[in-house]
Formats: structure tokens, sequence, C-alpha cells
């Protein structure tokens, strides 16, 4: 009856106790609540005020939410920008993750070469985004670009397209190039949890005669559900986040016609850029309201885990 | 049980934190001054810090232009900077301005993109007294929705067709005179195989300007300008659609012309300068770039011919005010009384002059003379028939302005996705709640 | 958890009974030349774009607007001097190297110190820092650019590499508390009630006993926040004025912007600047690795 009532000051199981734990939290609570927590607060405060450039002028209470819904250009925005980044999640999961999956459970066989192929593999992840969105975009120019000569070069002429002018391709051109560079990311966190895992399970498993894709599915697999459910969730946060490569390849309007367009090109566009000094309330409601929605989906998320995770250790 | 009241008691509070640490925290930070400069004795050099984003002419003007005023100035010092590109600039000194470590001078855009700044600059109608000779509708460029003067114009843009003299005089071209010549010379090009137009359609910004120097004779520049902003007519008009199927019908000559939203704006630039492409549709803004990627480059320019059906009886040159220097309402009150003499001496035809030769652009000022065979030939032209730039003029001081809708749908309409019409009639719907300010 | 534990020392002890024969790798002598190839192909997608950047700076600029895929026959280095020297690039990457280290040294202690409570306290108060913690994490950042820079202004630290460590930091703790949390809570419990027996107090608990453990974690978080820092620009761009604070990817931008025209500089601009990241990481990689995979053999 006593043991959950009141917390204890010393530690009496594993891990420390609450005066010992308070103090190891402190500079990392009072970093983070100076610097990201008090000027969020603040920031959502200013959503529900109107500005002329860097000045209040007047509050607002709920209108610049309502704005979102009723009034252009926001109405004709915020949902595809929404969608975009939706759309950058599905191809991050399919080309950055799955693959990385495949990729980790490949490199883990070789011990030799592992350690090279995992370097190549992450170097894009150390190249500047700015550098990387001027890269490609040359790289896919129809004018000057190398990919198209090469296509035209050898034969599949056909295939060649203007990659970054056709609002169809240029979406998936940007989760193409983002999984470029963030490979390296699921192939060393999965090969960290892949090399947690005893060897002597899959050899046990081989010996009793499973093949090599009945030992990844049954119990390699299984086994990397936490790490997997991990990377879903930071690559859920970085699409909705998503911003120095669509803004370096598209421009701060999601070009062509919008199809690049993202909750965060719509954030700093509406803030910086748009018309008579900018409408920072509004665009900090953009902000709010993108936060609010991937708490609300990473909790869920969460949720589901913990059960999955749970299930699994039966 | 109680642990749920609990967090909802914290999630009120914390809400309610929110508007109220908003409130205290920076609504007008202190009125403090830009700089440490000591007051008091006139000897001592006062530095004025100026923030532009022509990051292309920061040598010209600190080698060439601002000596010619620090020797007729001994005490004052002059440091332009382009601190940050193009692109951040606005967002830059907005910031700036609102801190505490901005510029004494910025260079700031005009119309609609000055509003956000007149809270944090000095009016200078008293301050300016020559600003009484400079053209009404460059100097609206410059004033707030209050009426009152914010800047001192910079330069004027003006908009037309660049051509490249070599490639013409191989293929026995001349400039052409009437709509039909026009469309000669294209199919001539096409026929082979140069790029007639080079144009970015990637970077949506440009394609107004497109419209504009294809179509402002078609709608009928200044009259039809004139009628939309006092709301006799909308730009679903007949005149303004048939201006906008033009832009459609000149597709087929611009480079990869089914493909032409995928070409970028320094793309398009790079491909006339090399000579890939015989016209480039653009601003004077771009000459020195011209000149910058290739010196050997033999180019003119014209306005485009009147196409059959034109309102305007002869070829528009829409042109715009391109931004002012401003001083910073934060001044260190040390530093006023230079600023003051700086920003007046940048109204003069002196300044004028050198900025015009130094930086190839014109400026607002009157009475400067340009030296450059091809400054001369686009100033001509402008003079012979002025007309507003109409989207960046008349329709930036609300959001969604007119121009970021017609950028992103010319390139639907590039792309097939919508005709004319639907564009016309969307640029009219997205302007019709904005007030337009009365000068 | 525990059940896991039991069958892998099951498993170990089975092993080793059962002898080397296990070490022999299956699979068909095609299928693993398959294998290969793949791997070495997605090699090559992975580094052609960077290769291509590298090569084009050596050329000339009609070179590249004539035949846009091409080698440099004779490589042109002017474009180098040229960028160093306008670049000024030894600033830049003089101060992304103090910023960078400094923040992430700052970020990965103050985490490493609070993912041990709120891996194992039990109180209700850690469970709800880890949730703010990692709410931070869901934070678009720049929507709090703006409280950020008139905080940073009052107290004078525009410009000034400190404003941007501290602001730094704060952003990598989310990140480094899920990570390192995470990694704390696999470490088996006995060791930590074996410490307790034996008097350790949780400082040294948390010194001796378990950081040597995660420091495969800590690598990997020094790594993951060490880039995103290095490259960040949007908060150098509005926090930085002087351009002798810039850092590398606002020096890069400013370059860019003066110079986008003209290939040869551009690329060569570009090539400078990834150089320093990509040399840091070929020679930690070695430790990073090593790391990872030593922590593992336990």
């Amino acid at each position: 009856m006593k043991t959950s009532a009141r917390p204890r000051w010393r530690a009496t199981g594993p891990g420390p106790g609450l005066g010992a734990g308070m103090l190891f939290l402190l500079p990392a609570a009072a970093l983070f609540a100076v610097f990201i927590l008090v000027p969020l607060v603040q920031a959502i405060g200013y959503s529900f005020f109107t500005w002329q450039g860097a000045h209040r002028i007047g509050f607002a209470a709920l209108s610049n939410y309502t704005a979102l819904f009723t009034k252009r250009p926001y109405t004709d925005e915020v949902m595809p920008a929404l969608g975009h980044n939706l759309l950058l999640f599905a191809g991050a999961m399919v080309f950055q993750n799955s693959v990385g999956l495949v990729v980790a459970a490949l490199l883990h066989r070789f011990n030799r070469l592992r350690r090279m192929f995992q370097t190549l593999y992450t170097l894009p992840y150390l190249v500047s985004p700015i550098v990387i969105g001027y890269l490609w975009s040359l790289l896919l120019s129809p004018l000057f670009g190398p990919v198209n000569n090469l296509l035209k070069q050898v034969g599949l002429g056909d295939l060649a397209h203007p990659w970054l002018g056709d609002p169809k391709t240029a979406i998936w051109m940007i989760a193409l190039i983002t999984s470029w560079q963030w490979l390296g990311f699921p192939i060393l966190l999965f090969g960290a949890a892949m090399g947690g895992i005893a060897p002597e399970l899959d050899e046990a498993a081989s010996i009793d005669g499973a093949t090599g894709r009945q030992r990844f599915f049954h119990i390699t697999l299984p086994l990397l559900t936490p790490a997997i459910g991990t990377i879903a969730i930071l690559t859920f946060i970085g699409a909705m986040e998503s911003f120095p490569i669509p803004f370096a390849i598209g421009g701060s309007t999601g070009n062509p016609a919008g199809s690049t367009d993202v909750m965060s090109l719509l954030f700093y566009r509406t803030a910086f850029e748009s018309g008579s000094g900018g409408y920072i309330g509004v665009a900090s409601a953009i902000a709010t309201l993108l936060f609010l929605f991937i708490f609300g989906v990473a909790l869920v998320a969460r949720r589901l885990m913990d059960r999955v995770e749970r299930g699994l250790v039966r | 049980m109680n642990r749920k009241k609990a967090t909802a008691v914290i999630a009120l509070l914390a809400a309610s934190a929110s508007i109220a640490l908003a409130g205290c925290s920076t609504s007008d930070p202190t009125a403090g001054s830009t700089g440490a400069a000591p007051s008091g004795s006139a000897a001592a050099p006062v530095t004025l810090t100026l923030w532009s984003w022509r990051t292309e002419d920061v040598s010209a003007y600190n080698d060439k232009i601002f000596p010619k005023f620090e020797a007729e100035n001994p005490g004052i010092k002059v440091d332009f900077q382009a601190p940050v590109v193009n692109t951040e600039y606005n967002q830059s000194l907005t910031t700036a301005l609102a801190g505490s470590d901005g510029p004494d001078i910025a260079m700031v855009r005009a119309y609609g993109g000055l509003q956000g700044w007149t809270r944090d600059l000095l009016p200078l109608d008293s301050v300016v007294p020559g600003l009484s000779k400079i053209p009404a509708a460059v100097l609206q460029g410059s004033k707030g929705v209050d009426g009152k003067i914010y800047s001192v114009p910079t330069f004027v843009q003006t908009l037309q067709m660049f051509y490249n003299k070599d490639i013409f005089a191989q293929l026995n071209l001349q400039v052409p005179k009437t709509w039909d010549d026009f469309i000669k010379v294209n199919d001539t090009l096409l026929a082979h195989k140069i790029t007639p137009m080079a144009l970015g359609a990637k970077d949506g910004w440009m394609l107004p300007i497109f419209a504009d120097i294809m179509g402002a004779a078609r709608y009928g520049g200044p009259a039809f300008e004139k009628a939309v902003t006092s709301g006799q007519k909308t730009f679903s008009d007949p005149d303004y659609v048939a201006s906008l199927q033009i832009v459609k019908d000149m597709q087929k000559y611009l480079n990869e012309t089914n493909n032409v939203t995928g070409v970028a704006y320094t793309d398009a630039q790079t491909e006339f300068s090399s000579g890939l492409a015989a016209m480039y549709p653009g601003g004077t803004f771009e000459l020195t770039t011209f000149k910058t990627q290739n010196p050997q480059i033999n180019l003119g320019t014209f306005p485009v011919p009147t196409p059959p059906g034109s309102v305007s009886s002869t070829p528009l040159v829409p042109a715009y005010a391109d931004g002012g220097w401003a001083i910073n309402a934060k001044i260190d009150p040390a530093k006023k009384a230079a600023a003051e003499k700086l920003i007046n001496w940048m109204d003069t035809p002196e300044f004028g002059q050198l900025a015009a030769d130094n930086v190839k652009m014109f400026s607002a000022v009157p009475g400067v003379t340009y030296s450059d065979p091809v400054l001369q030939q686009m100033w001509a032209d402008y003079q012979a028939a002025p007309a507003a730039y109409l989207m960046l003029v008349n329709y930036r001081y609300c959001n969604p302005t007119a121009d970021s809708i017609l950028a992103k749908d010319t390139q639907k309409m590039f792309l097939g996705q919508m005709t004319p019409q639907q564009v016309a009639d969307d640029v009219a719907n997205g302007v019709s709640t904005c007030t337009l300010p009365k000068f | 958890m525990t059940a896991l534990v039991a069958e892998q020392a099951a498993g170990r002890v089975d092993g080793v009974v059962r002898g080397r024969r296990g070490r022999q790798r299956r699979g068909s002598l095609g299928g693993r030349i398959g294998i290969q190839a793949m791997l070495w192909l997605y090699a090559a997608y992975t580094l052609m774009p960077l290769l291509i950047m590298v090569s084009d700076s050596l050329r000339t600029q009609q070179q590249m607007v004539m035949q846009p895929l091409g080698l440099p026959t004779s490589p042109n280095w002017g474009a180098y001097s040229q960028a160093w020297i306008e670049g000024h690039f030894g600033t830049y990457i003089r101060n992304s190297i103090y910023i960078t280290v400094v923040s992430v040294l700052l970020s990965t202690a103050c985490s490493l110190l609070a993912a041990y409570p709120i891996a194992r306290a039990r109180q209700w108060l850690f469970k709800v820092a880890e949730s703010v913690f990692l709410s931070g994490l869901m934070l678009p950042v720049y929507l709090a650019i703006l409280p950020i820079f008139f905080m940073l202004d009052s107290w004078g630290l525009i410009s000034n590499p400190i404003g941007l460590i501290l602001v730094y930091a704060a952003l990598g703790i989310p990140f480094s508390i899920f990570v390192l949390a995470s990694f704390f809570r696999q470490l088996p419990e006995e060791l930590e009630e074996a410490a307790r027996i034996d008097g350790a107090g949780p400082w040294r608990t948390f010194w001796h006993v378990l950081l040597p453990l995660v420091r495969p974690a800590i690598a990997t978080v020094v790594v993951f926040r060490f880039v995103p820092v290095w490259n960040d620009f949007f908060f150098p761009i509005v926090l930085l004025r002087n351009r002798d604070s810039f850092t590398i990817p606002l020096g890069l931008t400013q370059f860019f912007g003066e110079h986008q025209s003209n290939f040869p500089m551009a690329f060569a601009g570009l090539t400078i600047a990834t150089i320093p990241l990509v040399l840091l990481f070929l020679v930690a990689t070695k430790q990073i690795v090593a790391g990872l995979t030593a922590g593992m053999g336990k």
C-alpha cells in the first residue's frame, strides 16, 4: 500500500532516487526550458495576434486559425502541402527505410567490407542540403543535366523527362533525393540493432535447417521491431518538417505549380514573403497546427508500438 | 483521477501562459541606439552601415560610388554591405530592424513589399525635399499606405526582350517591327534548331514578367491598369484573357517547350548568355549577369511588337521602381544628421549617374544619362512607351499577391492544366478581397 | 526483456557446444555475387553526384554548357583558389568547428545525465519530463525563431557564437535523450542491483557502471547531432549578421548568391564546403563503427 504513494528520495530499487534523479535532470531541463520551451510557448502565443512585419498590432483570437481554412491562399495551399508531406513520408519508408533494412541485413554478413560500405552509404548525409539541392537540380535539369543526357546516349531517350518540372514527378524526386541523403541513418541504426542480436540464435536456427530468408523474417525482423518503430516515428517527424531539400530544389513556392510545397515552406513563405510584410500570426498558426498534428500521430503510434512490443515478449 | 485532473490543469495553464507570455515578450523592444557611436565631438568620424540585397554590386558601391561622397564629406564613412543573399534579405532585414543590430540605412523593397517595414523607418517627406521631382508613378513605390514617403527610390527596372545580335546577323534577321515579323523570326530560329526564347518557368516569379512583356500591349497597359485598380474592370476581362492566350501561344518557341517548367531561372540565363538561345524576355537587372557570364556577348533589346487585336497601338515597356533607401527609425541620434546627408545625396543626379555607370541600372532620379548603348536603347524604348508592371506595382499590398497566383497558374497553363480564361478568373478571384491603398 | 536474456544465455551455451561449423556461409555463389553487385551499384549511385560535383569543379563553364556529361580533360584548379579567397572559407570553417563541437558536447553531456533517471527512475515526474522532451522532437523548430531572436538580442548574443551554441545544444536534447534513454533501458537491471549492493550511489553507478556500456549510443548521438548542426543554415541566417561570425552553410549561401551562374566556382565552393565534414567522418568512422560493434559483442 505504501509503495506507490510516497516518492522516495533515496533509491531502494535500480535507478536513482527522486533527489539524485532531479539533479541529473537539471542541466538538460534548464537548457531545454529556456531555449526551446519558453520560445515555443511564446511563438504559439503569436498566433493569436495580428502583425505588421515584426510588430504586433492587434489581438486576433482564433481568426488566424480560421483564415487557414476560409481565406485564400491558405485554402489552396494548406491541404496540398500536408498531402505532400505525407507523400514524402511514404516515399521515405519505401526508398529509405525498407532499402536501408535490406542493405543493413546484407551488410551484416560481410565483416570485411561492411565498414567501407557503411561509410560510403552514409557519405551523402554529411553533405549540406544546399549543396544537395543545387547539385541534384543541375543533374536533373532538362537543359544541362547529365541524367537526361545519359539516358539519351544509352538509347533510353524516351525515359528522359523533366524530372523537376513535371508536377507528377517532382515530389517523388524530392523523396528520392532525401532518401539518397539519409540512407545511412537506417543502415547504421539497423546495423547496430542487428549487432545486438546474439548470433547464436541465428546459428541455432540455421543448424535446424532454416534458410536465410526464413531466418530473416522469423528471427531478425521481429527482434528489430522496436528499432523499426523508432525509425518510423523519426522518419515521420522528419517528413512532416522537411525543409532544406524542398527549399533548395523547388524554392519557397514549391515549384512547379506548388507540387513540391510542404508545410515548412508554407510557414516560411507566409511569415516572411507574403505581400505586404509578412503574416507572422498566420504562420505561427500554421506551425502550431503542424506541431499538434505531429504530436497526435506520434502519440498514437507510440501506443501502438508499445502494444506490439509487449506482444513480442510474451 | 488526481493525475488526470493535474494534467488538465497544466494544459489549461500552459494555454493561458502562452497568451500571457506572448504579451510580455517583445511588443516593442526599447527604442535604443543602433551602435555605440560616441556622441559629441564633430571631429569623430561617423560610420554609416548600409544594407542591400545586391551582392553583385558590393565592390561597385564601396570602391567607386561612396568614396565620392566620403571625399565631399570628410568625417563620414560609408560601409555598404550585402550580408545575405537576395532570397533571404527580407527576413534578415525584418529581424534586424525589429532588433537592435539593424543597419543605419537599408535598401528596402517597393510598393507592397515596403509595408512590413514602415514602422521601423523614418518618414522622409521633410527630410528629403528633392523627392518632389521624382515622377509620381515611381514615387508610389516609396510610400506607405499611410501616404508618407519612407524611402528614396533607387532604380527603375524595365522589362523587354533581349536578343543576341550575332545570331540575328548570322541568320539575316532584323529586329521585328510588327507581330508577323516577330513570329517569322521565331519560326526561322526554330527551323535552324536554335531556341528562340529562353525562359526559366520553373521559378514561377519570372512568369508574370513574361506575361507583361508579351501581353501588356494586348490588354492595353496604362488604360487597363486604371480600369482594374479603380474597379471598373476585373482580370476576367476578355482583353486580359487574350493577353494570357498569347503567353500560351508562345510556348512552342520556348526552350524545352513541353518541359519548360523544368528549366530553372539561372539555366535560362546561361542558355542565353552562352548563345544557345537567341532571345531572352527579361529585365534591366539581368544585364550585369549576362555581361559577367559572357563578356563577349553582343546583345540588344527591343519591345515586343503589338499582337493583333491589341488595345494599345504601340509596343509598351512595363517598368517598376525597384526599391529605395530608407533610414532605420532606431538610428543612433548621433548618426542621424550624417544619415540624412547621405540619403539626400542619394537623391541627386550625381549619385544617380555614378550608380547608373557602375551598376548598369536605370536611376529613379531624373537627369541621368546612360553611356552604355544597350542601356540607352532600353531607356529610349521605355521613354517612348512607358507602362507599369501591373502585378508588382499594384497588387502586392495584400495576401495573396496577384503575381504569386499568376505565377503558379501560368505554370499550370504551360502544363496544360488550366486555360487562359481559368487563370484570369483565378487572379480576379484572388485579388477580389484586396482593397488597394489610395495614393 | 528477461525472457529474451534467458533465451540468449541458453543459446550461448548451445552455440559453444555445437561448434564452429555454424560459421560457414550458406547461399549459392551466384547469389553472393549478385548481392555484391547490388551493393556496389548502390554505392555508385550514392557517390556519383558527389564525384560529378568534384569533377565539374575542374571543368570550365563552356565545357559544362556544351557537354553536360564529361570528364575534366585538363583540370582547371583556378576555380578553387578563386573560391577560397573570395569565399572566406577559412573563417567559416573555424566558426563551424567551434560552434558545432561545443554545442554537441554540451547537448550530449546534458542528455546523458538526464537519460539515466528517465530510463530508470520510477517517479511520475520523470515520465512527464520524458514526454516534454520528446514533444520537443516533434517541434517544428523554425516556429520559435522569432522569440529566440528577440531573447538573444536582448542578451546581446546576436552574431555571437555563444548564442548559437546554446540554441543548438538545447535543440539536440530531445533526440539525444530519446536515443540514450532507450539504450539505458536495454541494459540489464542486474548490473545496477549489483552496484547498489556493493554500496555505490547513483553517481558512481552512472559513471563507472552504465556509462561505459552506452558508448555506442553516445557515438551514434554525437554523429547524428554533429551533422545537422554543422549543416544548419536556418538559425545562422537569422542569428548571425557579421560576416566574420558566419558558419559554412551561411557562407555558402552567400557565396552561392554571388557566383551561382559561374558553374566551376559554384562547384568548387560546394566541394570546399563538403570536405571538412567528410574528412572528419572518415577519421572518426573507425571509432564510431568500432564503438557500434564493440558494445554489441557482450
